[in-house]
């Protein structure tokens, strides 16, 4: 028999760091995504949403407006949330542990776009 | 085990944060601007703010090596996103003006000599800030501010050549001297800047996310109690002699309405070279105080997003730290650019830094009680006792600084 935790999704997952597969620091969870299948089987977690544009998601309309204006400095003209999907969720300690290695991947937009910027710069 | 080199530079970082923190371009405005208004009757502000400072810095820092997390990082974690924009907002808006301060601070001071316009000397300093921050790494920058920071110990000397009557002035460190308090929302609102000015929220959050960058653990909890003593009591005591100073010199009828008349005690001590010296050392507080603000702010946002943050990192690694960094020179810059009087920036700014205090004390004052966080690192009770009686009187000062400010327009 497998040995379970009990995870509560508000404490022990939203609002927590989110760390790559290679230790790097990625985000924090912003807000969670559910599927509500229409077969009438349970809701289950399908991803984790991070970014400045999840979050002032959460928070309504003018943060949101907020937030384009951040990812339009850094040269983004059409961002949306990034969904991490839940299957790569590793583990859950303090923080949330990827199995991805985010250069690879789009979880970090705002940053990576930030970096295309910063990169040009001489000394970076 | 750690070497000496190590803690040597553990304690410089807590040094600098006690006189950057304690004695910034804000510390020298409103400590001279009391003393030349109140004369002595504001010392007393003195004791509550070093005691303030030490508890809150030490709490901060404890956290930091307990948890080996930072201050908005605990503070997202133990409230949740929502009620954490609250501290983040509040801290953010003061780190942003207080940046304006510091470059105001450093443009003010070179103008004692060189009559540049004000709006071009910030720019500048604003891009020498971006460069520093860009190439140095923490040590030295740490470092190289401590140390210039300690010419303001000419006010110390000034002090002394200037000979108070020190019997009055420990008198008035423990006793409010009723006589002079007039008028009374002036003075209420100048004892609340001046607590903005001695524990302003941007050293907080440069000495524990500082304390991180230098990877502090467990064994250095005990250089943590000492710099946050040594430091303050370094900062207390060049503030004393600010004020005292000012109230020998400047005290009636003498308001400081520029960075010269705040220089003219040390003037009055040492003529042409006093002047020189004060402001150098205004400069370098200033542009140590300047370096740390940006930082702070930077290092806030970033461990609330859970970004990548650091000096430890090349700017590559750590691309939204530095966009940050770059963000709040350039609001700091618009702010100076307006034309707004410094002096009287400063003064509301330290304000509303007294202001925005309770917002990041009263949720670290929750985590440090937290074992889930800080494990056997809980407050102790008589900490406990001391950290509500700081906290209720930061209430307060949060709860009339708006009134205040709006009664004495300004402090004006």
């Amino acid at each position: 028999m497998i040995a379970r935790r009990r995870v509560e999704l508000g404490k022990h997952v939203l609002d927590k760091e989110i760390v790559d597969a290679d230790g790097l620091r990625c985000g924090k969870v912003d807000d969670l995504v559910l599927d509500v299948p229409d077969d009438g089987s349970g809701p289950t977690v399908r991803a984790i949403l991070t970014g400045p544009l999840a979050f002032a998601g959460t928070l309504g309309a003018p943060a949101v407006r907020v937030a384009r204006v951040l990812y339009r400095l850094v040269g983004l003209r059409a961002p949306k949330p990034v969904e991490i999907a839940w299957d790569h969720v590793a583990a859950i300690d303090v923080v949330v542990h990827l199995d991805l290695h985010t250069a690879d991947t789009e979880v970090q937009t705002i940053a990576d776009h930030a970096r295309r910027l910063v990169a040009r710069v001489p000394g970076a | 085990m750690r070497t000496g080199p190590r803690r040597a530079s553990g304690l410089a970082l807590g040094v600098l944060a006690g006189i950057g923190g304690f004695v910034d371009f804000g510390g020298v405005i409103t400590s001279t601007q009391s003393g030349a208004r109140f004369h002595t009757a504001l010392l007393w502000t003195l004791l509550p703010g070093i005691i303030g400072f030490a508890v809150f810095a030490e709490m901060s820092g404890r956290i930091t090596i307990s948890t080996g997390r930072t201050t908005f990082d605990v503070i997202r974690d133990r409230l949740g996103g929502h009620l954490a924009l609250v501290p983040l907002v509040a801290t953010g808006l003061v780190n942003i003006l207080t940046l304006a301060v510091e470059i105001a601070g450093m443009a003010l001071a070179v103008r004692i000599g060189l009559k540049l316009p004000v709006p071009l000397l910030a720019a500048l300093f604003a891009i020498a800030v971006l460069v520093v921050l860009w190439r140095a790494g923490f040590d030295l920058l740490d470092n190289t501010a401590a140390i210039l920071g300690l010419t303001m110990l000419v006010t110390v000397a000034a002090m002394i050549e200037l000979a108070p009557r020190y019997s009055h002035v420990a008198v008035a460190l423990a006793h409010p001297d009723a006589r002079t308090t007039h008028p009374a929302a002036l003075y209420a609102f100048t004892v609340v800047s001046l607590l903005g000015a001695y524990m302003t929220p941007y050293q907080f959050e440069f000495y524990s996310s500082g304390a991180m960058e230098q990877a502090w653990t467990g064994d250095d909890l005990v250089t943590n109690r000492m710099s946050a003593l040594v430091g303050t009591s370094c900062g207390g005591l060049i503030t004393l002699a600010l004020m005292v100073t000012a109230a020998v010199t400047l005290f009636p009828g003498h308001d400081v309405k520029t960075l010269l008349d705040a220089a003219r005690p040390t003037r009055d001590a040492f003529g042409t070279a006093g002047v020189a010296i004060f402001a150098f050392g205004t400069f370098a507080v200033s542009a140590g105080a300047a370096l740390e603000t940006a930082l702070a702010g930077s290092y806030g946002v970033c461990q609330f997003f859970g970004w990548d943050w650091g000096k430890r990192q090349r700017p590559r690694e750590v691309p939204m730290f530095h966009l940050a960094i770059l963000l709040e020179c350039v609001v700091a810059v618009a702010v100076v650019a307006t034309g707004v009087d410094p002096i009287r920036l400063t003064v509301v700014t330290m304000a509303l830094a007294a202001f925005a205090l309770p917002f990041t004390f009263g949720p670290l004052l929750i985590v440090a009680n937290d074992p889930e966080y800080v494990g056997d690192q809980t407050n102790t009770r008589a900490g406990n006792a001391v950290a509500l009686v700081v906290f209720a009187m930061l209430a307060v000062v949060t709860i009339v600084t708006i009134p205040l400010l709006v009664i004495t327009r300004g402090g004006s």
